[in-house]
């Protein structure tokens, strides 16, 4: 015999998206689409125009609880520039970490190592949808290509974008990133999204478009 | 440099800091003060479960098994005077573990939008996110 108080609760089921704002979804669907696209391509120059002139760009890394594979899977090369603010207490330090302007935060997502998302199992949520702003969040993981590992690594990230309208399109004013190992069971939902040839992006016209930034809706 | 830009993040850092103190220890243990941290109509969502209004999460609050989070990264930045009108707001990012009824940890990462609303910080949005597959596509 036990007490009432002790019954077990249950965790609510998660879900895979959650708009704020139903006519925000297809505007979020494209710009990850081709935001992603040109991440995992060779030309990331190509997003400097899916960033305001003034952005600020910052990341942190950890990794997940519990996890073995600390050797062969390390995070090495995002450390460096771990803007974590309960290690980083040093507000100097804590504002070189920020990236700030759209060159500096292009020449940084440049040097980060080549990757392939697996969009199809991103984790969606429009938390903000209002003529002048949009707050959206994305979860998922992405295999880290060409960087000195015997396996490529799959990553988890979690990062969270507040995008304006600029022009006929959007640009991202504030961009925050969380990078970490998959765990074994996000490894085995992994799917490798293949990638488009570089000719479609490079022709696609809402990029090249100069008052465009990113997205036409 | 920029001065009121640097003034702006070292202020971003500092209501991080407090405000995700006060958060979690609420969340943890006083559940029942948890709305007053968010404008009436604060958006929480909970692994893709949208709420909307203080009331209301305060509600989803109390009816969560009792957790325990532990943080393990922070990050803070002031939002541009473009996308909130030029009114102080921050974008405060959070990853860490979390207990459900003193279960194994899980990871899980969350951000908070925060905004000065007479003369408190409030919680605009609260995304939270456990690093884990989903099982039952939506």
């Amino acid at each position: 015999i036990s007490f009432d108080l002790e019954e077990e609760q249950t965790l609510p089921t998660s879900l895979q998206t959650f708009l704020c704002n139903a006519e925000g979804g297809a505007i979020v669907r494209q710009f990850l689409e081709q935001y992603f696209q040109l991440f995992d391509s060779d030309n990331r120059q190509m997003l400097l125009q899916a960033y305001h002139e003034n952005a600020l760009f910052s990341m942190t890394m950890a990794y997940p609880y519990g996890t073995k594979d600390k050797n062969s899977n390390w995070l090495h090369w995002y450390s460096t520039d771990n803007r974590n603010i309960i290690r980083v207490t040093d507000s100097e330090r804590r504002f070189k970490l920020l990236k700030k302007g759209n060159v500096s935060i292009i020449s940084f997502l440049k040097e980060m190592p080549m990757s392939n998302h697996d969009i199809m199992n991103f984790k969606v949520d429009l938390t903000v949808f209002t003529p002048i702003m949009m707050s959206l969040t994305v979860a998922g993981m992405f295999k880290e290509l060409k960087s000195g590992h015997k396996q490529p690594p799959i990553r988890s990230f979690l990062r969270t974008l507040i995008i304006v309208p600029a022009g006929s399109g959007y640009c991202i004013t504030n961009d925050e990133l969380h990078i970490t190992n998959a765990t074994e069971d996000q490894v085995k939902t992994f799917k490798s999204t293949p990638l488009p040839p570089p000719a479609i992006i490079v022709t696609s016209p809402s990029i090249s478009s100069p008052v465009a930034p990113a997205v036409v809706p | 440099m920029d001065v009121s830009l640097r003034s702006k993040v070292d202020q971003a850092c500092r209501v991080a800091e407090e405000f995700t103190k006060l958060y979690y220890e609420a969340a943890d243990k006083r559940r029942h003060l948890i709305s007053r941290l968010y404008l009436d109509t604060g958006l929480l969502t909970w692994n893709g479960n949208g709420v909307m209004g203080n009331e209301r999460i305060q509600k989803f609050y109390m009816d969560l098994p009792p957790t325990d989070h532990t943080l393990n990264t922070l990050d803070a930045q002031p939002i541009l005077d473009e996308a909130v009108n030029g009114q102080l707001t921050y974008l405060i990012q959070v990853s860490g573990t979390v207990k459900y009824q003193e279960k194994v940890p899980k990871t899980f990462q969350q951000n908070f939008i925060v905004t000065a609303e007479g003369g408190k910080w409030k919680i605009v949005s609260d995304c939270f996110r456990l690093q884990e597959p989903i099982t039952e596509k939506s």
